[in-house]
């Protein structure tokens, strides 16, 4: 008793602990056609990065991702920013990542953790996920996906801008 | 104790000890079963319990090092495997990454090609850690090729397996291999070896302790939209244990997996096709038996359906399973079939895209058994291209709407085949089913919305008809609250006609959630990426906590 005692206390007490500015993992990650891209060492040059993760099996993903799509183009125009959106499907749905993407008409670079290494290195557990970097640092990071959520993503993405 | 101090040091909001970041996360999902009159089920023992994930990574330059510590108190949630019955440091590592090195001693993840031949992975949701223990060493001469070698033992509960594994890969962008300049397309080969070995201290003579297995992949990918790729394994031989006997013979197995896709702005298409033989790989013998190994445990490659992921209520009803393994009760010795995806984009402005648009996707799946003709001693033949029994298949499409600013829709129907004795084993005959989805969502602003679906699934068989209906209402970016029924309205037994209801809500900012649910869980498979677990029927509270640091 004394042990679950102690083990909830931690937990509980970890759940109020806000970290600032954790370092991006050194993690390079494949795009569609296998190429590496660097996420951290891009940061540093200067560019804000965000990342979008998701699957194609994630319904909340799907809301997320169609809805940023509408707005991306008019984003850009505001402000300055990497999008990638980042498929946490493994090998038994890796396949449709590519069709998928194409026949809904998205328009962002897509990168491929079919592994899930880099979501281990960043500890979440369920996709949507995103996270927004800059000069190798985490700035923002938030769990799952509500209808309007894409509005208070694009403040943060303003906001580290500024 | 040590952890403790660990988490007091970091409250302070302080995470740079020594030069180096801390970074985490934690896991939390408790339940209180109850008991329930209706399903005939009785309060366990143990009422309350609790899987507890928590993980530390330190990083220091080139250096990081991490813990995960898992506590299941005083017992893991129902469904999971007895194994994970304790409260320690269950997986750590130490790392280094170079330029062009990269070494972990102690547990790490890996994938080689598409994970037929060997993957290590974690899926809280459905009780799987397969890391290995041991080292791993990681060289990239160029962005475009990597060697890996490895060497460990699987992890099993909180112990690791009997035996060993050993591994090897290459692979490399052979386009970039021989045109420094050419990024448009790819080429990429690749090509691995496992390696298993475990003792064997008993009466056989002969009796294999060293298992080898290879393969072979090729993949492309080009400009003009087209992809493609192939991959073959073939597994060592061995004998198959069933009922904790080794068989006479020894079986060897194999696998083939091809795709071929082509994509353009507006629409894409992916088929697949994949044929195994005996392709299940276990990291101890005892493992190998289907009978002691309900839970997935100690599983070297990874073997999913290939088949959708659906992820309404009623359409995970009957979920495929692949079926890579003999089987000397039904005769079984694998599966062969397919799978295509079309997506389609009917373009803003027409007739049927309206003003936004109109979204299509059509899936297919097709699985059967290899016909195998089996001879007195045990041995078999089958030829490489023939279908056997049918075990499964689901023919699906979905049409994606968006009305205006504040009103989309997604309908979604399926019809489903399913073995439900190859699948579940037992004696049952086959389910044919129809199910309807409609989910819609309703936009009052920026910050508020509500969601609701409609569910039906028809069948003439198992339980019969089924109905579902599901409300969801986020508040404020940060509040969710729903309410969810599956009816079996369709049951012959009037008296087993239930409801599964669900009510639940949860809070969520930046990257902690907290969720809290009452209700029943109808019992079934619960699948992620393919790996299903089989979840009692139960009724009570759930509470989960998730978040990252």
């Amino acid at each position: 008793m004394r042990k679950i005692i102690y083990v909830l206390t931690l937990v509980i007490s970890m759940g109020f602990l806000t970290a600032q500015e954790a370092d991006f993992p050194d993690a390079p990650i494949r795009d569609l056609k296998g190429n590496q891209v660097n996420i951290k060492a891009e940061s540093m040059e200067g560019k804000t990065i965000v990342l979008a993760f998701w699957a194609t099996w994630c319904g909340p993903c799907m809301l997320e991702l169609n809805a940023i799509n509408d707005k991306i183009d008019d984003w850009a125009s505001e402000t300055d920013f990497q999008f990638y959106a980042i498929s946490l499907d493994d090998s038994k749905t890796v396949g449709r990542v590519q069709p998928m993407v194409n026949g809904k008409g998205w328009d962002f670079d897509i990168l491929l953790d079919t592994n899930n290494d880099l979501k281990r290195l960043l500890n979440f557990s369920t996709p949507p996920f995103t996270v927004i970097v800059k000069e190798g640092k985490i700035m923002y990071k938030h769990i799952g996906y509500q209808p309007g959520a894409e509005d208070n993503l694009f403040e943060k993405i303003k906001e580290v801008n500024n | 104790m040590l952890l403790l101090l660990t988490a007091s040091g970091l409250s302070y909001g302080q995470i740079e000890i020594g030069g180096g970041t801390f970074s985490g996360g934690i896991e939390s999902t408790s339940q209180w079963y109850q008991s329930d009159d209706d399903l005939g089920i009785e309060q366990p023992k143990n009422p309350f319990r609790s899987n507890n994930y928590i993980r530390l990574d330190y990083n220091y330059g080139k250096f990081s090092a991490g813990i995960q510590y898992e506590a299941y108190l005083p017992n893991a949630l129902e469904g999971y495997s007895p194994r994970f019955n304790d409260n320690k440091i269950a997986t750590y590592y130490v790392n280094y990454k170079g330029e062009d090195l990269d070494i972990t001693a102690g547990n790490f993840y890996e994938q080689f090609g598409s994970g037929l031949i060997l993957r290590s992975w974690e899926d809280r949701q459905i009780g799987i850690n397969n890391s290995i223990r041991g080292l791993r060493v990681a060289y990239t001469p160029n962005d475009y090729t990597t060697i890996k070698g490895l060497i460990g033992k699987q992890r099993l509960g909180f112990e690791t397996t009997q035996g060993t594994v050993g591994g090897l890969d290459v692979e490399t962008n052979l386009i970039r291999l021989f045109n420094k300049e050419n990024f448009s397309s790819t080429l990429t080969a690749g090509f691995s070896y496992v390696g298993q070995n475990e003792d064997y201290t008993g009466p056989v003579e002969d009796f294999p302790q060293n298992y080898n297995n290879f393969s072979a992949r090729l993949g492309y990918s080009g400009s003009s939209g087209i992809y493609a790729g192939a991959e073959y394994v073939h597994k060592g031989e061995r004998p198959i244990i069933s009922g904790e006997q080794a068989s006479d013979n020894f079986y060897d197995g194999n696998a083939v997996l091809l795709n071929l896709g082509y994509s353009t702005r507006g629409f894409g298409i992916s088929t697949t096709f994949r044929r195994m033989e005996n392709m299940g790989i276990y990291g101890e013998r005892s493992m190998s038996d289907p009978a002691l190994n309900s839970y997935n445990e100690a599983i070297v490659n990874y073997l999913p359906a290939l088949t959708k992921q659906h992820d309404y209520l009623l359409t995970n009803m009957y979920v495929y399973q692949a079926q890579p393994n003999i089987d000397a009760n039904t005769h079984e010795v694998g599966e062969i079939g397919g799978q295509i995806d079309v997506f389609y984009n009917i373009k803003k402005g027409t007739t049927l895209g309206g003003k936004y648009g109109t979204k299509l996707a059509v899936n297919a799946s097709y699985w059967n058994g290899l016909n195998a003709e089996f001879n007195d001693d045990m041995t078999y033949t089958t030829n490489f291209f023939d279908f056997g029994r049918k075990f499964f298949h689901d023919v699906n499409f979905e049409i994606n709407k968006k009305w205006n600013d504040n009103f989309s829709s997604i309908i979604t129907y399926m019809h489903q085949y399913y073995d439900k004795a190859i699948v579940e084993g037992g004696n049952y005959s086959h389910i044919i089913a129809n199910v309807v989805v409609g989910d819609f969502l309703y936009k009052f602003n920026s910050n508020n919305s509500v969601r609701f679906e409609l569910q039906h699934l028809q069948t003439k068989r198992d339980k019969k008809n089924w109905a579902a209906a599901l409300v969801e209402y986020n508040l404020n970016q940060k509040w969710n609250f729903y309410i969810a029924d599956n009816y079996n309205y369709g049951n012959d037994n009037k008296d087993e006609r239930y409801h599964y209801y669900m009510i639940g809500g949860s809070y969520a900012k930046e990257s902690t959630r907290l969720s809290l649910n009452y209700g029943r869980q109808r019992g079934g498979l619960i699948c992620v990426g393919g790996v299903c677990r089989y979840v009692p029927e139960n009724t009570g509270f759930t509470l989960s906590l998730v978040k990252t640091f």
